[in-house]
């Protein structure tokens, strides 16, 4: 009785700790998420439920434009990330090299960057007016690259030239711990026994990593399906991405078809969430066995 | 001892009561407008130098909105206090292009949203010489505006300038990607171009200050020219690209990518002053339709709470003092006889008084633009 007494205390306690931060959350993110999804479904005049909001994102050619070029954006950028990303990470855990330690100290600088900054800097030198323009006036007029404009910004070229200089830092981060994590007594020894380096890298070193791999790309993809400063700078004024035509949108006040694109924002997070979910979930089994 | 401590308080108090009194005599005013970077900069000159005056009655305080980030909103602000009956709020004085304020009229639903002004309480009325198209006992110029077609005259030769539209037509077919128009909804130099090029081909002149839905009619001309124009515009990555905000088609032509763009006259001006343009750009107008510009109007909402302050704020910025900031911080083109103002820089903006003014409320939002971002846009 007096144990069960103060053990309602406890979870009294507990509550009562969270409470704050579970009251915060409420007000600040389920309230407007809730408030959002309910708008999404609102007709602008009167306010009655209509699901012509959805209906014209997925029927206009100017919005299912939006949407199909923000998703192919965000997949390129994703795959291109952690390629790229899982073959720096192999290259700072396995190579000896001054240049691997060199690179390993300093290849999350750009994360220190402000976008802002960093996407001004790569407008002054890829602009087709910047800075390899400007060299290439250099050289002797006629020659084939004289007065080379790269034609990247304002495209989708830009945008994802911008993703991966924002992105391959922090999924490279995530596998070289995962990559960290794997002795190098087990890689040795199996060289030992005569298994050459890609059967290593499948039978091995890829299932040993390949769930921190997935977590990497659901990162790269959430904080990718939504982006908007750097599509905004250097991105085209079609076809945008969801996160600048969810601004265009909500500037001209139709505010209920925003609230539309944000739930469709929101969705595609989620189905990354779920990958996510469910990846750590195997790996919780797995630990179990 | 005690006595003189407590008679110093005393004093204090009294001069703390008197400083108070004083400072509470001096009524604010409190002026709206929206506008790029350059408005700001103005009225923050405008109200410095007004509250600087050792006899100005009232404090003049900013409320400025940069455009593009809820500028949109602030009719619908001012509309929505209207509607719901507030009486004393601080929109005491509205700012914005002539053009403008049928959309402030039309989200409202009445022209009363303004009140007429008062002659005698606005000394020097009678230099302004520019008048209002509508609401003219309402409104009071303050300054003008155009778009103007500039480029670079040492790169453009006189005798191979278009000077009509037609010759504009040729101009930009002959020479591939050397011209550029802005997103016309990110600034007021791509409508103006857009605006222009639609209302060329509607001979009645009364559609250029209606808001009436049956003009949308007559756009496809415009519209049909426009799509045309769009292979030969400035591209980049093997893409069309209308850039975001005047800016963009100015650092295009500030980086010599294009030629010719339509920009407005005050942002040529700025950027030639501070080096950034060379001093060989030159503007213009095309002879046969001149692009749209607008006077810039005071307007002071019934909602507002200081109408006396109001007025004498526009009394101050129509004064040849008031004029000679707007002519130097914004190479703004005055709405007195430069006569009046004493300033090196007004031969600067003398020929630039041709310009169309359109003025359609809220046609533009609602069917223009929509047409130009679904028909064009996507090319």
């Amino acid at each position: 009785m007096v144990n069960q007494k103060s053990r309602w205390k406890t979870t009294l306690v507990i509550v009562g700790m969270l409470a704050p931060a579970l009251i915060v959350a409420l007000g600040i993110v389920i309230y407007p998420i809730i408030n959002t999804v309910i708008k999404s479904f609102q007709d602008e005049a009167t306010g009655a439920f209509t699901l012509a909001n959805y209906t014209y994102l997925f029927t206009n050619k100017l919005s299912r434009a939006h949407i199909w070029y923000t998703i192919w954006v965000t997949f390129l950028t994703m795959i291109l990330a952690i390629v790229i990303s899982y073959l720096l990470a192999l290259y700072l855990r396995f190579s000896e090299s001054k240049a691997a330690k060199v690179i390993s100290s300093l290849y999350l600088l750009p994360r220190f960057i402000p976008v802002l900054v960093a996407v001004y800097a790569l407008k002054m030198i890829i602009g087709d007016s910047g800075l390899i323009n400007r060299l290439s006036l250099l050289l002797p007029e006629g020659s084939p690259l004289y007065d080379f404009k790269p034609g990247l910004l304002y495209n989708a070229k830009g945008i994802i030239i911008a993703n991966l200089w924002f992105n391959i830092p922090f999924a490279t981060m995530i596998i070289s711990a995962a990559l960290s994590g794997i002795s190098s007594s087990i890689v040795e020894s199996a060289r030992d026994v005569g298994a050459g380096k890609l059967r290593i890298f499948f039978k091995m070193i890829l299932p040993l990593s390949i769930s921190d791999v997935m977590i990497a790309a659901t990162f790269v993809f959430m904080s990718n399906v939504s982006s908007f400063t750097t599509p905004y700078l250097i991105g085209a004024n079609h076809p945008m991405m969801l996160g600048v035509y969810l601004r265009k949108q909500f500037s001209s006040r139709n505010y209920e078809l925003a609230a539309a694109v944000s739930v469709l924002i929101f969705l595609f997070s989620s189905i990354s969430a779920i990958v996510y979910i469910y990846t750590n979930l195997k790996e919780k089994e797995w630990e179990k066995d | 001892m005690k006595k003189t401590l407590s008679m110093a308080l005393a004093l204090l108090l009294a001069l703390c009561c008197i400083g108070f009194a004083s400072a509470e005599e001096k009524q604010t005013v409190t002026v709206w407008t929206s506008g790029s970077q350059n408005v700001q900069d103005l009225f923050t000159a405008l109200a410095d130098a007004y509250n600087a005056q050792p006899d100005a009655k009232y404090t003049a305080t900013i409320q400025f909105i940069l455009s593009g980030t809820g500028d949109e909103s602030l009719s619908s602000r001012i509309a929505a206090a209207y509607q719901t009956g507030q009486t004393n709020t601080d929109f005491d004085l509205l700012a914005d292009n002539t053009s403008s304020f049928q959309t402030y009229v039309d989200e409202a639903g009445s022209e009363d949203l303004f009140i007429a002004y008062d002659p005698e309480k606005i000394p020097g009325l009678d230099n302004v010489t520019v008048t209002p198209v509508i609401m003219p006992d309402k409104l009071v110029p303050y300054r003008c505006t155009t778009v103007v077609f500039a480029y670079d005259s040492e790169r453009i030769p006189a005798d191979e300038l278009p000077h009509t539209w037609d010759e504009l037509t040729d101009w930009i077919a002959a020479h591939p990607g050397r011209f550029a128009y802005n997103e016309p909804d990110t600034g007021g130099a791509g409508s103006s171009f857009v605006l222009s090029a639609i209302y060329r081909f509607i001979e009645d002149e009364s559609a250029k200050t209606s808001n009436d839905p049956k003009w949308v009619d007559e756009s496809a001309a415009g519209f049909e020219w426009l799509v045309n124009l769009h292979p030969n515009l400035y591209a980049t990555g093997g893409k069309v690209l209308y850039p975001n905000k005047n800016q963009g088609t100015l650092d295009l032509l500030i980086n010599k990518e294009v030629d010719i763009i339509p920009a407005w006259a005050d942002q040529i001006l700025t950027n030639v002053a501070n080096g950034t343009l060379p001093e060989t750009t030159s503007m213009y107008q095309l002879d046969d339709a001149p692009l749209t510009g607008s006077d810039v109007s005071f307007g002071i909402p019934s909602i507002g709470s200081n109408p006396d302050g109001a007025q004498d704020f526009i009394s101050f910025v129509i004064s040849p003092e008031g004029q000679k900031i707007c002519l130097e911080n914004m190479k703004a083109i005055p709405v007195i006889s430069s006569d009046l103002i004493e300033s090196d820089e007004k031969d600067l903006v003398s020929q630039l008084g041709n310009y169309n003014f359109i003025s359609i409320g809220t046609l533009w939002a609602d069917y223009l633009y929509p047409i130009w971002m679904e028909e064009i846009l996507p090319l």
